[in-house]
């Protein structure tokens, strides 16, 4: 299966640019005979901090579903042969690198690069913290850059249900009526846009869990796209006896201030502070 | 809607369960009609609720598509020769099952006054539902036979006993997990397994503890989903892999949802070393799955 070119920026070209909202959209091509305008069968990598490569992209519409600052729109590629419209970062600048797009992609098109790698060289050799600690020797270097690589790769590969395949495939026959996914769209976009109005989010927030509040869910460790809650066992004290229960724990170094945890709480125990 | 909810506060209800008791308690008055009168009304429940909400979770690192039961179970209704009156979300609110039994009775009163309006104008004689939980809560709760004299059929029911048939594609072996609103609650046992009879190709066996003794998915009224409910379901997961099937399937939105997300879960964390090599299915999409060759 295609997927993005991880490494777009160094070994792809910049051929055109299109209009967002507020700032012009980079378009990426292998070299300028591979790209043909947004009427043509070949359109290349659009967007540079929220990337999709739009040869792959299959307009299932997840990232835009995902997204929650709204930086998608569609795009009409009536000429394509993967689909006939496109997810188009119209507000890429609103991006804040949750990543949650990158996550639901079905095909792998998508892939974010945070705003302050870029221009640097890019992704190959991601600078690992913990080096400074222990100067690197030639030949620990390219070590750590393997595990960095195995971890973010061995993401789950599921093994699709061939007989949901099936079932999808006779029902796509014919159009059958909907039973209501657009009002529950509407209304878990409501409720999004309601949370990211209410709180401050970004990269100079963090979420924060309050104790007293959490009541040990998990619903928030689902939610997070970067594995960034973890689940920790508080001894408590009851009137009567001590007792154990799990509390959700945010993890500084990973959090995005994305805001999606305090969008899943049900208790609202979740509030988004200043790093600082 | 607000983001503050003055209602039951002690019970972590997922992002879907709270919008549906917004949903509830927005009123809506108007008055509806439908194009023409129908025979029958179908219920597709909550099912594109769960969807989006799968989408935000990990949840769907499977394919789970929850919507695919609904668009199924009007297929097959089509192809029983039944044309039903589509009952959806837009028109109708949830049945109020998990709210009834979480107890927030405020909520369950709100949303079933507005599906008794809105039945009561629909003019429909039979309402069949494909979820097991809308089927229980029409059947008993709202009472619909005694008050509105609406007969009340969960989809097995409705499609059983038509002549229908459909062929495997390939040979299969599945077991039907009952789900504890339409086994235990209304005691229909039969009509599932009927329909699995009809499929040319696909071999039933029963698991270890069926029927009235079916073991339960663990997350009755979507409550909670804790350790001690997935053991709950990793025992009645490991009863599949011991009968060595390679469908289970279900009769209720809500047991493909809580199996597969198991089952993923599983897949992501192999290192736990709990694998269970099958997958879990609703009747309905199983049906469709089986209905290409037919056509």
């Amino acid at each position: 299966m295609a997927e993005i070119d991880k490494n777009f920026m160094s070994t792809y070209a910049k051929v055109a640019t299109h209009d967002g909202d507020d700032e012009p959209i980079q378009i990426w091509a292998k070299d300028t005979d591979s790209y043909g305008g947004v009427g043509s069968d070949k359109l290349g990598i659009w967007g540079s901090v929220v990337a999709v490569d739009f040869d792959i992209c299959v307009a299932d519409g997840a990232c835009i579903e995902a997204c929650p600052v709204d930086v998608y729109d569609w795009i009409d590629t009536p000429n394509h042969p993967a689909s006939d419209k496109k997810a188009i970062m119209a507000r890429e600048p609103d991006c804040i690198v949750c990543r949650a797009c990158e996550e639901v992609c079905p095909v792998v098109a998508v892939l974010i690069t945070d705003p302050g790698d870029i221009g640097t060289d890019s992704g190959t050799s991601e600078v690992i913290e913990e080096s400074e600690e222990t100067p690197a020797t030639p030949a620990e270097a390219p070590q750590e850059s393997i595990m960095a690589t195995d971890e973010t790769t061995s993401l789950f590969f599921h093994k699709p249900n061939k007989w949901l395949g099936r079932a999808k495939d006779v029902l796509a026959k014919e159009e059958l009526p909907t039973t209501g996914i657009e009002k529950a769209k509407d209304m878990f976009k409501d409720l999004r846009k309601q949370t990211l109005d209410s709180l401050p989010r970004g990269k100079d927030y963090i979420a924060l869990v309050d104790n007293e509040k959490c009541i040990g869910c998990t619903q928030c460790v689902y939610f997070c796209n970067f594995a960034s809650i973890d689940m920790i066992s508080w001894d408590l004290q009851a009137r009567t006896s001590q007792f154990e229960s799990k509390k959700a724990l945010i993890l500084e170094d990973t959090c995005t201030g994305c805001t999606l945890c305090a969008f899943a709480c049900p208790v609202e125990a979740i509030t988004m502070e200043s790093r600082v | 809607m607000s983001r503050t909810k003055p209602y039951s506060r002690t019970i972590p209800h997922p992002l879907f369960e709270r919008l549906i008791v917004e949903d509830a308690m927005n009123e809506d008055k108007e008055a509806w009609k439908p194009e023409r009168p129908h025979e029958y009304g179908y219920f597709p429940g909550c099912v594109d609720f769960m969807d989006v909400e799968v989408k935000f979770t990990h949840l769907n690192k499977g394919d789970a598509d929850h919507a695919s039961i609904a668009a199924a179970s009007i297929k097959l209704l089509n192809y029983a020769n039944i044309d039903p009156l589509i009952l959806d979300m837009n028109i109708f609110k949830c049945s109020g099952h998990d709210q009834l039994w979480q107890g927030q009775l405020e909520v369950f009163d709100a949303l079933k006054e507005h599906n008794m309006r809105r039945l009561k104008e629909s003019g429909i004689k039979i309402i069949t539902c494909s979820c097991a939980e809308c089927y229980r809560t029409f059947a008993v709760d709202y009472d619909l036979p005694g008050t509105l004299g609406i007969k009340v059929e969960h989809i097995t029911q409705t499609l059983q006993g038509r002549g229908l048939k459909f062929k495997a594609p390939e040979d299969v072996t599945v077991a039907y997990h009952d789900p504890c609103r339409l086994g235990r609650m209304m005691g229909e046992y039969e009509a599932p397994r009927d329909l699995i009879q009809l499929v040319d190709g696909a071999k039933m066996v029963e698991l270890e503890n069926n029927k009235e003794r079916a073991l339960c998915c663990g997350v009755s009224s979507m409550m909670y989903c804790n350790d001690a409910t997935k053991a709950v379901r990793r025992k009645r997961l490991d009863q599949g892999s011991d009968a060595g099937i390679d469908l289970m399937l279900g009769g209720c939105p809500k047991c493909y949802m809580h199996m597969q997300c198991m089952l993923n879960e599983e897949r992501m964390n192999p290192e736990e070393g709990h694998h269970h090599d099958y997958e879990m299915m609703d009747l309905m999409q199983f049906l469709v799955a089986c209905l290409e060759e037919e056509n």
